[in-house]
């Protein structure tokens, strides 16, 4: 049998995601942590993190690609983000996310 | 402090920039950039929390891996030349190999970005990648030119105008 050579559509795209949210989560984990994380903070993004490799390299047969889902795909098993932090955009749809503490939220959005 | 003197906006800026001309060649910025961006690539190869889960093996080759990049960028090279071919960069010598095990790969050959992952990894086999990979090899390709002969080929287009 043949060994694989070729990465799926739907693992493509998890992969893509993954190394986004590992880029975008890298100054978590920074050495001179430079958001003074706690040392709980700091493992809770570990586990953040390493949750995203998991599913860009696990289990994909309860996936599906939706060209409407984030990511174009449906059924990823999204982790919840640390308590206290929250990707922000400037509105809905804006780009790019910025991650940050939910205490530096400035404003009101109804 | 830095000698300064103000910009077109106004704010200071450094005078090397204006007065002894860009600190490096293009080419050396070229490959600077490439350098910069092989190492964003892999940058979570070597991250202090492992998300991978990569061995105390893997993590030193791709230790080695990386300071081979940077290594490449402190070479002056003589022949060394922006290009115009699809490689966008230049001719430098950047075959350095991945750690066993690892490859960079992508859906189709010719898609981007390219997906930096184990060999393991990868879920399908794709009868047609060593077809397309032949193919790709052996189409024409577009060659890298000199300075001066781009120039020239510059202003013999221009001339045509």
């Amino acid at each position: 049998m043949a060994a694989n050579n070729a990465l799926s559509d739907i693992r493509y795209k998890l992969m893509i995601r993954m190394l986004g949210e590992l880029e975008i989560s890298a100054l978590t984990q920074a050495p001179d942590n430079p958001l003074e994380l706690t040392a709980a903070e700091i493992a809770e993004w570990k586990t953040y993190r390493k949750k995203w490799y998991d599913i860009a390299t696990g289990d994909i047969s309860d996936m599906i690609i939706n060209l409407t889902a984030e990511t174009m795909v449906t059924g990823i098993p999204y982790p919840s983000l640390p308590d206290g932090w929250a990707f922000v955009t400037r509105n809905q749809s804006d780009l790019p996310p910025v991650l940050c503490r939910v205490s530096v939220l400035d404003a009101l959005a109804d | 402090m830095a000698d300064t003197k103000p910009g077109e906006n106004g704010q200071q800026q450094a005078t090397f920039a204006f007065v002894d001309g860009p600190p490096i060649s293009p080419d050396k910025h070229m490959i600077l950039g490439e350098i910069a961006q092989e190492l964003a690539n892999c940058q979570w190869t070597v991250a202090p929390d492992n998300p991978g889960g990569l061995t105390a093996q893997e993590v030193a080759d791709f230790s080695t891996y990386r300071k081979a990049w940077v290594a490449l960028g402190e070479v002056n090279f003589t022949n060394v030349f922006n290009g115009t071919d699809e490689r966008v960069y230049n001719e430098a010598p950047n075959d350095i190999p991945l750690p066993d095990g690892w490859c960079y790969t992508s859906r189709c050959i010719g898609e981007l970005p390219k997906i930096l992952c184990k060999i393991s990894n990868l879920d399908i086999i794709d009868d047609s990648v060593a077809d397309f990979f032949a193919a790709s090899q052996a189409r024409p390709k577009f060659q890298t030119m000199k300075p001066d002969d781009f120039l020239q080929f510059q202003n013999h287009v221009e001339s045509m105008v």
